[in-house]
């Protein structure tokens, strides 16, 4: 690799020389390639992000589908409660508790509803 | 830094060995880098994915749900819940503290402490110490775990799902039970196992270390699809009126057991079955197989006695073979082919006609017009029927029946006799109770169902009822239905010309029956089964009912064990229809709708 040694002017000078901005874009072939490696970084901070957000994704959908089968464990467990209740045994238990009695037979009066000319209707419909 | 106040030509220099020095070292290391990426990525590639993919690549199975068992009310009869199982991975137990954890679990579980203490220190697996705890002792372990942490890692509880039957021994024979697989083994889970369990799914997924899916690679999944939800036919109130008079009535006549069937008589729907002795479908293993594998209401024979007389009249009315004025001479007792057959009392009527056969109940009479009928007519009239074959019933392990026909090669012209009055035949109370229904519904033989309709998600798909056969026309199914209402009314008053009402305030039909209980050696044990079927009311019947009681220890006649049973419950069903009582059928001392009982008489 060749090295220029150059004499270093006075330091007035060095000063005037460190704030030319235009020199330091003077890169050559350089500039390049630095533009190929910051677009390279750019696409994998991108591919990183997206990558961590797929991610993130996934694991609110995991915790969502954990929360639904909890949910639906919780569901199951409440209908089976709703059907013990709902049994006619312990309906039947429940209403002797009250001190209710089955209705006797003879207790039973029945109303014939005669059809209004409306409900007749329907029927022929 | 210093600097000199007069100018100086002299030039900094930087030496060319450091500079290359420095950049030989950046190549080495930027090198170094190089080749151990290249060797992880390019020449361990396949070692290494393959490893990572062992570690994180699985397939998981996702379980379906079993479908959900409901009545025709939408109650639910059976169902899955999960139940929390305890797991133990013996490699994160403490030692020193396993006896006394033992000790605990032992006092909740309600297990031997030193099975538990030996799946404890059992290293090599892991395994389960208890199966589908109830979720009191569930919450207590969870908070025990949540207490000492230490003490209790290693032990984990795993939801399992479990077939949990709400309602009990209800409709359980109907039901039918899950074993401990998940597999349907009796009744409506065993016939619709199928569609009930469903179908397994799949995820295939990367994972991490708490078991979630890594979407990098986005899983593949085939979902599971859950088993249909069921509905049956049965009416929760028809199917508990029935249970409670046949457990009452199994137990006042010391019984060995009963059936109990009731059938919508226009559809063939089954609005309630039931059977005694039960069993407990939460618990089918503490009883025998034959308790929960098999349903007497479609599997188990016997012999019909009296109640088949209404085949006997139907065929010679149906074939015209004799007439409602066709009489025969009963003298209560024959000779046939060298063997007695006599009447249930031996007391002989005279001169009878068809509808005075099931009125008195006479066999003689019955074998007399089964000989008019003639052979190939009352067996014509037997298989239009449906007798010897399955209903097609949608429950598992239906029996078919013993008939034997003429052109069986043991058939002799006795058996045509003896069907007669129903013995040597053997029938399921299904196809029994079927009959009668097929009476009510002038001659339309259904498929009786129990299952009413499936759903998959929102597809729901209904039963359509399905005829199969017009065994008799409609003309001779309301003679008949005329009969057996005065046969009905026979039996409330013990004679005519004063009949009551079995049901004051309603015409039903019912004709009662008693049979002896086969040998199995081609004779008969000492013992009998009393039944009755009839429909209520008998003008355009709802219900068609079959009361069976099983060899009954203090009487043997069906009049005395089966028939109040079945008035009991044709009163009840009749008052569940709003159907008014008729003050015109109403006898003497009698009160509409009320049953009186033979000891309120005395």
């Amino acid at each position: 690799m060749a090295v220029n040694i150059r004499q270093l002017f006075p330091l007035e000078q060095a000063r005037a020389r460190r704030i030319e901005l235009a020199r330091y874009l003077r890169l050559d072939g350089g500039r390049y390639l630095i533009a190929a490696a910051l677009l390279l970084s750019l696409m994998s901070l991108v591919s990183l992000g997206q990558t961590g957000r797929l991610a993130t994704k996934g694991y609110q959908l995991a915790q969502l589908q954990s929360q639904q089968i909890a949910l639906l464990r919780e569901r199951s467990t409440l209908l089976l409660q709703l059907s013990e209740a709902e049994s006619l045994v312990t309906i039947e238990k429940r209403a002797q508790a009250l001190h209710m009695r089955p209705m006797a037979p003879e207790q039973a009066r029945y109303i014939t509803i005669a059809p209004t000319p409306q409900t007749a209707d329907k029927v022929t419909r | 830094m210093a600097t000199r106040t007069t100018q100086s030509n002299r030039p900094v220099t930087i030496s060319r060995w450091r500079i290359n020095a420095a950049f030989l070292l950046a190549m080495l290391v930027i090198g170094r880098i190089v080749l151990q990426l290249g060797n992880l990525q390019v020449v361990q590639h396949d070692y290494l994915s393959s490893k990572a993919s062992r570690e994180i690549d699985r397939r998981v199975t996702i379980q379906p749900r079993r479908g959900v068992i409901r009545d025709s009310k939408g109650n639910v009869l059976a169902l899955d819940v999960d139940r929390e199982s305890l797991y133990v991975n013996a490699g994160l137990i403490d030692q020193k503290s396993a006896p006394k954890l033992a000790l605990v679990l032992a006092g909740l579980l309600g297990l031997p402490a030193n099975e538990i203490q030996a799946r404890l220190q059992d290293q090599e697996h892991y395994s389960r110490i208890a199966r589908w705890l109830e979720p009191e002792i569930a919450e207590r372990i969870t908070s025990l775990k949540q207490q000492e942490p230490e003490t209790w890692a290693g032990l984990d509880l795993v939801p399992e799902p479990r077939r949990v039957y709400p309602q009990g021994s209800f409709a359980a024979h109907t039901i039918g039970a899950v074993n401990f697989e998940g597999v349907g083994i009796s009744g409506v889970e065993g016939f619709y196992d199928t569609e009930l369990k469903g179908i397994t799914g799949t995820i295939t997924a990367q994972w991490d270390a708490g078991n979630n899916p890594i979407w990098i690679t986005p899983p593949r999944t085939r979902p599971a699809s859950d088993g249909a939800d069921l509905q049956l036919t049965l009416d929760p109130l028809v199917q508990h009126v029935i249970e409670t008079e046949l457990k009452a009535a199994v137990d006042k006549h010391q019984a060995d057991g009963g059936t109990i069937i009731v059938l919508d008589v226009k559809t063939g729907a089954i609005r309630g079955m039931a059977s005694y002795p039960t069993f407990n479908p939460n618990r089918y293993n503490d009883y025998k197989p034959e308790e929960y594998n098999l349903n007497p209401a479609i599997a188990r024979l016997y012999e019909p006695g009296s109640t088949f007389k209404i085949v006997t009249v139907s065929a010679g009315l149906q074939s015209h073979s004799f007439t409602t004025e066709t009489q025969v001479d009963d003298t209560g007792a024959i000779d046939r082919y060298g063997w007695p057959l006599h009447n249930w009392d031996s007391g002989a009527h005279g001169m009878i006609t068809p509808g005075e056969v099931l009125y008195y109940s006479s066999n003689v009479g019955a074998l007399q017009f089964n000989e008019i009928t003639g052979p190939e007519k009352f067996y014509q009239m037997v298989k239009a029927f449906g007798y010897g074959k399955a209903t097609g019933v949608d429950m598992a392990g239906e029996g078919e029946g013993i008939v034997k026909y003429p052109d069986a090669p043991d058939w002799g012209p006795l058996d045509l006799d003896t069907n007669a009055f129903g013995q040597s035949i053997g029938v399921t109370p299904l196809q029994q109770v079927r009959m009668v229904a097929a009476v009510g519904n002038d001659g339309k033989l259904m498929r009786p169902y129990i299952v009413q309709q499936r759903c998959h998600a929102d597809n729901c798909a209904t039963t359509q009822p399905q005829q199969v056969g017009q065994p008799i026309s409609a003309e001779v199914a309301r003679t008949i239905r005329q009969m057996l209402i005065k046969s009905a009314n026979h039996y409330a008053s013990g004679g005519p010309p004063d009949d009551l009402w079995l049901v004051p305030g309603y015409a039903v039909c019912a004709k009662t029956g008693t049979s002896q209980i086969p040998d199995g050696h081609g004779g008969y044990r000492d013992a009998t089964i009393g039944s009755v079927v009839g429909l209520a009311p008998a003008e355009n019947p709802r219900y068609a009912i079959l009361v069976k009681i099983d060899n009954p220890k203090d009487d043997i006649w069906g009049v005395v064990t089966a028939l109040p049973v079945y008035r009991s419950i044709a009163a009840q069903l009749l008052r569940y229809e709003r159907i008014a009582p008729d003050p015109g059928m109403v006898g003497p001392n009698q009160v509409a709708g009320v049953i009186q009982k033979p000891e309120d008489s005395q």
